[in-house]
């Protein structure tokens, strides 16, 4: 790879810092009273106030709880799919890991129509049981944690399933020779190898549950946690409150960032780099775990997928139509009608996808100039644009969105600082500071595998640096730009976190407008949005974003 | 005629000199080996050969021409990678005419040229297929079609056979030496093996710690070392202390004379370092006047039997033997034989070497 020159690393690592670091820099300033003069003042107040730290402390407990469900499902469903064989394995296991790619109010919202209070499972039992009123209600911290253990169990299932396949069969065969029963194997050898890969995929679910937004805020009612905490507090004005609540989060985050920077867990994700053969899968033998095995399988997949299955189906629902039956009496495609037939409708959809398509532009370009100068431009220049392309992929969303919020909400352009809230910019902007570790990481992913040879294989033969980049370089990082960048078109596609916060009438996009929709009773259009999301995301997604390991 | 010429190139990564003013010069059609331990530089001056480095002081000149400011794409020189390098989104056929089509030649010329260097490396009828279905010795072979295709002026080769197995690498580097001499084309193949270096190279120009030892044929090196490490670096040598004691004579042990090769002798009396090849010794009798020592070991290679003399004094030499070798303890006698190469006197150890 030839040498990028300094002052281009410079420039970009000025472009990121003003974009990542700065909102933050300036919020955490703010809440310490700079530049004013310190004051504390309203981190007592965050201490006296218990809803605060009652906020804080269910953030905690739900994380925890989040990692020991996800683990529940994720580890043995990583197990099933590594080490055995049956019937629609492959097909299961690409939509196993689904959950990770559509978006979280998508999911949250499937929730309701399946498990809410007039859900079309609530009802099959209510019904069934002959109960007068729904048998449970889908809210509170158990609500959440239902959503969570349903689309967090992706990192212990994808993690496992590298681990398995980078373990060396030669071991299990060695404790076998040795005299080591299947169990004893399996807590004295298994697992202990597979550790770091599970405290990996921990902290990944732990800081993916911390920032989780769309759950709490649908289902939390008066349960708080720190995101939907700091998202009430600027709502109702009080952003001193705000600045504090979003600066604790965030030390929560960086401490989760250092811990994953420290223990490498990236390294865990990969497949790759085996040692050795790995065990190959067991054909069941016996008839009766063969067939469980398939039951277990195909079950999962239904229960995975039967809440985006009765999304669709609300989605066909007329307005008003299903009142007490026990399934809709009619079925039609009304609601996509109106929603083709109304512009105004079908406005966040055009917001969505341009602010999307925008926001990924920009972090592609923006991502993978920053990762090929940080891999060319050693020393600190390089490591800071690598952090720089790290953190807002620890930060939770609504941090950053609120830190957006208030740091642009201010004109001082001396300082770095414009008014961009309330305009059509802050969001794709926000989009793509969301999306940069994305793309990011994905062009670092490629351009670590690039051998640099390639390119001077090119040279030698006479071939010119466009030539070569045109028809080696780029063809061979497509993959990983490719994938980078759907993903980031995905996320940015059905963002909720960072629209509610920043969203202005004339670009709200579609998740925005799936919850006013709810609001309003409108809960088919509310589908046919989400069936939109679902739809586009799970396409992209199974056509270029899978890459080995992500 | 000199073809390729290279001027005082010097190259240092900071602080470390890794290229000290080499000189050398290539004749064309004429292959030079650059042979080394790693980290004596070879790599670096064929990367500084094909410009993925620039020397900090040197020229270098084909054809009379000065190149040292050309970039890499217009040097026309080919290069054939250690780990080959192979395109691996570009079938064997693309791969082939990838420098052809970079120079702008129309898709007819380059098809026919393609088929012609893969059935030049014995691979006709592999256009369609995908690089990573072969073997590493045909990724070799394409790796050598390609670097030829585009007709270079100068072929490098970096470690052109470490990554094939050693049954491979001998018939390999038999091919490989049959094309180059069927092109005769100038080239310049760095290898860390002696042997290697002895069947391919028309010269060898043996580096270390940055600096030419020596630059000869594979004969001069072995027979006329220039320093302690050529000697060592080209075949075996066993070492044992001696003093001169006049021209041409140096005593091994107290009244033990041996006669050193000619032109390693100066005049000058002193302390020396002997060194003597194995297959320029014999076991005698112990008498007077001949060096004594021990059967330490011994082991047969086919050609002869390799035996360990230890000395009293408990220096090793290695004497190859035809005859029926005495058994481990017996007290030998080994004396050089007349007319050979060696035994040759240097500077005693601890000296750059240089001459005696």
């Amino acid at each position: 790879m030839s040498r990028a020159p300094r002052w281009a690393g410079a420039l970009l690592a000025l472009v990121l810092t003003w974009l990542v670091g700065y909102p933050l820099l300036v919020t955490l300033a703010e809440s310490l009273g700079l530049p004013a003069g310190l004051d504390l003042s309203s981190f007592a107040e965050f201490v006296r106030r218990p809803d605060e730290w009652q906020a804080g402390w269910h953030s905690l407990w739900i994380s925890a709880a989040s990692v020991a469900l996800a683990a529940l499902v994720g580890i043995p469903l990583g197990f099933l799919f590594a080490r055995h064989e049956f019937p629609g394995r492959r097909l299961l296991g690409s939509l196993v890991i689904l959950p990770i790619a559509l978006p979280p109010l998508v999911g949250v919202i499937a929730f309701l129509f399946l498990y809410g209070e007039s859900g079309l499972l609530t009802r099959v039992v209510q019904l069934g049981l002959g109960l007068d009123e729904a048998p449970w209600r889908l809210n509170g911290p158990g609500a959440i944690l239902l959503v969570h253990a349903y689309s967090l169990y992706v990192f212990f299932y994808l993690f496992t399933r590298a681990a398995l396949a980078r373990f060396d069969a030669s071991v299990l065969e060695a404790a076998s020779a040795l005299g080591a029963g299947r169990g004893y194997t399996l807590r004295r050898v298994t697992l202990p190898l597979l550790a770091p890969a599970l405290v990996g995929a921990g902290l990944l679910t732990f800081m993916t549950a911390l920032g989780s937004f769309s759950a709490p805020y649908l289902f939390g009612g008066g349960f708080r946690v720190l995101p939907t905490q700091i998202v009430a507090s600027k709502l109702n004005g009080e952003l001193a409150m705000a600045r504090v609540e979003t600066v604790m989060l965030a030390a929560l985050a960086f401490l989760g960032l250092w811990l994953v920077r420290k223990l490498d867990v990236d390294r865990h994700a990969v497949a790759g780099g085996a040692r050795g053969i790995a065990p190959s899968r067991r054909r069941l033998q016996s008839r009766g775990a063969r067939l469980a095995a398939t039951v277990a399988g195909w079950g999962l997949a239904v229960f995975l997928l039967l809440p985006h299955l009765t999304l669709v189906l609300i989605s066909f629902v007329p307005p008003v139509s299903w009142t007490t039956e026990l399934l809709p009496p009619v079925l039609g495609l009304v609601n996509y009608e109106s929603l083709a037939a109304t512009p105004e409708r079908l406005r966040p959809v055009f917001n969505s996808l341009w602010m999307a398509l925008a926001a990924t532009a920009g972090a592609l370009l923006l991502g993978a100039s920053a990762a090929r100068l940080s891999l060319t431009l050693r020393g600190r220049l390089g490591r800071w644009l690598e952090l720089l392309l790290v953190v807002p992929w620890a930060i939770p969303g609504t941090v950053f969105a609120v830190a957006l919020a208030l740091t642009f909400s201010v004109r001082a352009a001396w300082m770095g600082r414009f008014v961009l809230v309330g305009t059509l910019w802050i969001l794709p902007l926000a989009y793509l500071v969301r999306s940069l570790p994305v793309t990011g990481r994905s062009a670092l992913a490629g351009l670590r595998q690039f051998d640099a040879r390639l390119e001077e294989a090119a040279a030698s033969l006479g071939a010119g640096k466009v030539y070569t980049w045109r028809r080696i370089t780029l063809p061979l990082l497509a993959p990983a730009l490719a994938a980078g960048a759907s993903l980031a078109f995905i996320t940015t596609l059905g963002d909720f976190v960072t629209s509610i916060v920043l969203y202005t009438y004339d670009t709200r996009p579609v998740s925005v407008e799936i919850l006013s929709s709810l609001r309003l009773q409108d809960t088919g259009v509310a589908a046919v949005y989400g069936v939109f999301l679902m739809l586009v995301s799970a396409t992209i997604f199974l056509v270029w974003g899978r890459q080995e390991g992500v | 005629m000199a073809f390729l010429e290279l001027e005082r190139i010097r190259k240092r990564f900071g602080d470390l000199v890794v290229l000290d003013g080499i000189d050398a010069a290539v004749a064309e059609g004429e292959t030079l080996v650059l042979l080394g331990p790693s980290g004596s530089g070879k790599t670096t001056l064929l990367r500084i050969l094909a410009g993925f480095e620039t020397p900090e002081e040197g020229r270098l000149r084909v054809a009379g021409e000065d190149v040292s400011a050309l970039p890499p794409a217009r040097r026309n020189f080919g290069m054939v990678f250690q780990h080959y390098a192979l395109f691996p989104h570009l079938d064997v056929g693309k791969n082939v005419a990838f420098g052809l089509a970079a120079r702008g030649v129309p898709a007819a010329a380059q098809g026919s040229r393609v088929a012609e260097m893969l059935a030049l490396v014995e691979l006709p009828g592999f256009e369609r297929r995908a690089v990573h279905e072969i073997s590493g010795g045909q990724q070799q072979r394409v790796a050598l079609a390609r670097a030829l295709a585009p007709s270079p002026r100068v072929l490098l080769l970096d470690e052109p056979l470490s990554n094939l197995d050693p049954a491979l690498r001998e018939r390999t580097r038999r091919q490989l030496r049959a094309v180059l001499r069927r092109v005769g084309i100038t080239a310049v193949w760095v290898t860390h093996e002696q042997q290697e270096a002895f069947d391919v190279g028309d010269r060898i120009a043996l580096l270390d710690g940055g600096r030419l030892q020596q630059l000869g044929t594979a004969a001069e090196l072995y027979s006329r070392p220039a320093s302690r490490f050529v000697a060592d670096f080209v075949g075996q040598a066993s070492w044992l202390g001696g003093r001169r004691v006049a021209a041409g004579e140096v005593e091994v042990a107290p009244g033990v004379r041996w006669r050193v090769a000619a032109d390693a002798g100066a005049a000058s009396a002193g302390e020396v370092a002997v060194m003597l090849r194995p297959e320029d010794a014999c076991l005698v009798q112990p008498a007077t006047g001949v060096l004594a020592g021990r059967v330490r070991a011994s082991r047969f290679t086919g050609h002869a039997t390799e035996v360990e003399v230890e000395l009293d004094d408990g220096t090793r030499l290695l004497v190859a033997s035809h005859e029926a070798v005495p058994a481990a303890g017996s007290l030998v006698g080994v004396e050089p034989l007349a007319g050979r190469s060696s035994p040759r006197a240097f500077a005693p150890a601890g000296g750059d070497g240089g001459a005696p």
